[in-house]
């Protein structure tokens, strides 16, 4: 999957867990990446094919064991990207050593994938065979997987490269004399590789035959070898069967390709296939280490999750040794969502989103259970997201950002979505911020869009009929261990500790006044500003 | 017959090193006739040799001036790690691996040659690259030769390897000016380790300003430790006075081991042994002709 898509804008893949889930799904193949790549979310109306998709997940997770996924993750690794050498090798080229070299790997990844992934995938995944041509490559592989145009790919090579190394060989020795007989009056400066120089102090009175002269200085003369005759036939005739072995090795290369070429359009299939096989590897290794359930999928249905857990925020504090609550909640349309600061609001809204966000893309959910529809997009907006602002250049204020990017969202064609709102209009004044809230979920329920809400205003969901819960909160429990100075991180282990995350319909619980100067308590405010303030609550 | 390019190779590979680095002093110092000279020594003494370069090396023509360049023709058996571009078609050579690293020419990929082959090499342009692939050679070679431009050689090698600085004609319009550019950049690359744990340490480059601001310090005894001699970027008359003031040393040290002087210029000629006599003597190191197979 990709975090950015059109399900989901980069604000709110950052919110609701999108970038984490992109790198966790990420493929370890260049197959994969590109399945990943041509992959899109499912949309509404594709309830049976996401459906589908989940359940092939969910019975792989089922049917493959760890060490299984591990194998395939690294028979994926391995797999080479031979994409532009079958591509030439089908349009009729002639393929390099090297690019014979990746399709042998290739074939050799690919019956290591076929083994280790056995019969468990899916029917459709299921490797084919390429026994032939892996058979008729083999005579190149060498040992680690190294690839030589080995002598049996054409007649005759054989015979032409010991010719060649013959003819090599005697001109060698050609050379050899040359030098041996020039070496005897000019010493051991002399090479038959390379030019050589001699000063002119140490130069004989006669320079020998078997050598010329390059260029001269002051003070030395540069020289090489002079081939005669003898050498200049062991050059030909070396030349010659260079030639021959050269045209021997091109007309293996050709012959090679060609079958290639047959091969390849199988074989780009069986890559994609390869491809597919990592995206479900990937989803198979997330649904077994969250242990995540097939959602119920239906066209009509709203958001209910149990017991669902936002797994970005769960490995946070699991790292931090803290514990995570997993959320319940019941979406008929439109809810609301109070609770002190701290409580978990805004994480409620995202472990919806993200719950949301995985069965879109076809994998299980990190839940007990989750009934949804698919939708079109997923909107965050709220408080966290600064996207209007960075854009204008802070041109708006928070306020005024969340309004631009509220009136964008609401001008766009009405197509089924999810909108999770987070503290909207909290940096107005209180009495029109709830009436602008109260507003828009009135607009919301009348044009039926699905919308959870997270707001501090009160009476909200009474006043716009919508559903509302609220957090459940351990206000007492708090408020008995908030004395006393302490460090932040033990603030917040106290918080954690005290606070029920857990949601319940609002009717059901007390109020949760005064939970936000208990918690600014907590947090170190000075005693005298909220001894002051709890006053000020009391009195009004 | 032990010649002085055998020795120049026993030089390099004392102690055990397996690496040799090839540097140029600068364009047209007998880098490439080095490089073939010690890969044929290597040959000669029984062992498997594998080449590569940082950038591109061995080309007909110099692709910045298209003046001739001399070839690399390399023996059956040689490791070669260059781009998969300018592998030969012919002879075939056996492909050992397709690295991850890119060049201006595509891949890098590792060959054995098994017929004498004439090729052009260009490695991976990084510093990390290089080293992986480096590393990568030695399971497949007994000794590596790596050849560069200086700056990046020096980036790339450790105290295990070997540097052969390869100098000539072509580096200054006088022998004096040859002498001296090549007894800087010897002293540069030859910065010591071992600093003391009192040292001062200067992150990134050693500039001129920095250097003064150093030996205008009270403390200035202390002396001076660098990352590496690349950040080394003062006079020698500065770095002389640092070193008299506490003393100037670096963290990742190499080892200079010898020398080639190319008396042929394009422009001009010198004395080949007045060459390779006063380098020798300026440097205090080991000092070959590969071209007359001699030493100083």
């Amino acid at each position: 999957m990709r975090a950015v898509s059109a399900l989901t804008d980069a604000a709110t893949a950052e919110e609701i867990g999108a970038f984490w889930l992109e790198r966790v799904l990420e493929p370890v193949s260049s197959a994969g990446r590109r399945a990943r790549d041509a992959r899109a979310p499912f949309a509404a109306g594709e309830a049976e094919a996401a459906r589908a998709a989940i359940a092939e997940v969910v019975e792989a997770a089922a049917s493959w064991d760890g060490h299984q996924v591990s194998r395939v993750g690294a028979a994926l690794r391995a797999l080479p990207d031979p994409l532009e050498a079958l591509a030439r090798a089908s349009a009729g080229g002639t393929l390099a050593d090297v690019d014979l070299y990746e399709v042998a790997r290739l074939l050799d990844a690919l019956e290591a994938l076929r083994a280790c992934a056995g019969q468990r995938p899916p029917e459709r995944l299921g490797p084919a065979s390429f026994e032939p041509l892996r058979e008729r490559l083999a005579p190149g592989v060498r040992r680690g997987g190294a690839f030589y145009l080995d002598d049996a790919f054409a007649e005759g090579l054989a015979q032409a490269r010991a010719a060649a190394r013959a003819d090599a060989e005697a001109c060698a020795r050609e050379r050899s004399r040359l030098r041996e007989s020039a070496a005897a009056v000019l010493g051991d400066a002399v090479t038959e590789e390379r030019e050589f120089a001699l000063a002119r102090a140490d130069l004989p009175a006669v320079v020998p035959a078997g050598v010329r002269t390059v260029r001269e200085a002051g003070g030395y003369v540069v020289f090489e070898l002079a081939n005669d005759e003898r050498t200049l036939a062991a050059m030909r005739a070396r030349d010659d069967s260079a030639a021959r072995v050269a045209e021997l090795e091109e007309r293996a290369r050709e012959r090679l390709s060609r079958e290639i070429g047959a091969h390849a359009p199988a074989l780009l299939a069986e890559l994609r296939r390869a491809g597919e096989i990592d995206l479900l590897r990937g989803a198979v290794a997330f649904a077994q280490a969250h242990a995540a359930t097939a959602p119920q999928i239906a066209d009509h249905d709203d958001l209910a999750i149990d017991e669902a857990r936002l797994l970005p925020l769960e490995e946070t504090l699991a790292a931090h040794g803290r514990p995570y609550a997993p959320i319940s909640l019941s979406l008929p349309g439109q809810a609301v969502i109070t609770g002190p600061n701290m409580g978990g609001k805004s994480a409620a809204l995202r472990t919806a989103g993200f719950v949301q966000l995985c069965a879109q893309w076809g994998l299980p959910v990190a839940a007990r259970g989750a009934h949804l529809r698919l939708v079109e997009r997923i909107c965050w907006l709220g408080s966290a997201q600064g996207e209007e602002r960075a854009d204008r250049e802070g041109l708006l204020s928070s306020f005024g950002g969340e309004i631009v990017r509220l009136a964008k969202v609401l001008r766009e064609p009405h197509v089924p979505r999810l909108l999770l709102i987070d503290e909207f209009a909290r940096a107005t004044s209180p009495r029109e911020g709830r009436a602008l809230v109260v507003a828009l979920l009135d607009a919301l329920r009348e044009r039926g869009e699905l919308a959870l809400a997270a707001t501090h205003f009160h009476g909200v969901a009474e006043a716009a009929g919508v559903a509302h819960y609220a957090v459940i909160g351990l206000r007492r429990a708090l408020s008995a261990r908030s004395d006393g100075r302490r460090s932040l991180e033990e603030a917040l282990r106290l918080i954690g500790e005290s606070m029920d995350y857990r949601l319940a319909p609002a009717a059901s619980l007390a109020s949760a006044e005064g939970d936000a100067i208990q918690l600014a308590r907590l947090l170190g405010l000075d005693e005298r500003v909220t001894a002051r303030a709890a006053r000020e609550l009391h009195e009004s | 017959m032990t010649s002085a390019v055998d020795h120049l190779l026993a030089s390099a590979l004392a102690g055990g090193r397996r690496s040799i680095a090839v540097v140029g002093a600068g364009k047209d110092v007998g880098k490439t006739a080095t490089t073939a000279a010690l890969a044929s020594a290597a040959r000669r003494a029984g062992h498997t040799v594998a080449i590569t370069s940082v950038g591109r090396d061995g080309e007909v023509h110099d692709v910045a001036t298209n003046l001739p360049k001399p070839q690399l023709v390399l023996p059956a058996g040689t490791v070669v790690a260059t781009a998969a571009a300018l592998l030969p078609r012919s002879p075939a050579s056996e492909v050992l691996e397709l690295t991850p690293y890119r060049t201006a020419l595509g891949r890098v990929v590792i060959v054995r040659l098994h017929a004498p082959t004439r090729i052009e090499i260009a490695g991976p342009n990084t510093a990390s690259a290089m080293l992986e692939l480096i590393a990568s050679l030695r399971s497949f070679a007994d000794v590596v030769l790596v050849d560069g431009a200086v700056d990046r050689i020096a980036a790339t090698a450790r105290g295990d390897d070997a540097i052969i600085v390869a100098t000539g004609a072509a580096l200054a319009p006088t022998l004096r000016g040859v002498v001296e550019r090549t007894r800087a950049l010897v002293d540069r690359l030859s910065l010591p380790g071992g600093a003391p744990p009192e040292a001062i340490a200067v992150d990134g480059a050693l500039t001129p300003e920095r250097a003064a601001e150093l030996l205008a310090r009270s403390d200035r005894a202390r002396g001076v430790v660098l990352e590496d001699p690349l950040a080394l970027q003062i006079p020698a008359q500065t770095a002389a006075a640092l070193r008299r003031a506490g003393g100037l040393w670096c963290l990742r040290a190499l080892h200079v081991a010898a020398v080639t002087v190319n008396a042929h210029g394009r422009e001009r000629d010198v004395d080949p042994v007045a060459l390779a006599e006063a380098v020798a003597c300026a440097t205090g190191l080991p000092t070959y002709d590969v071209y007359r197979n001699a030493a100083a």
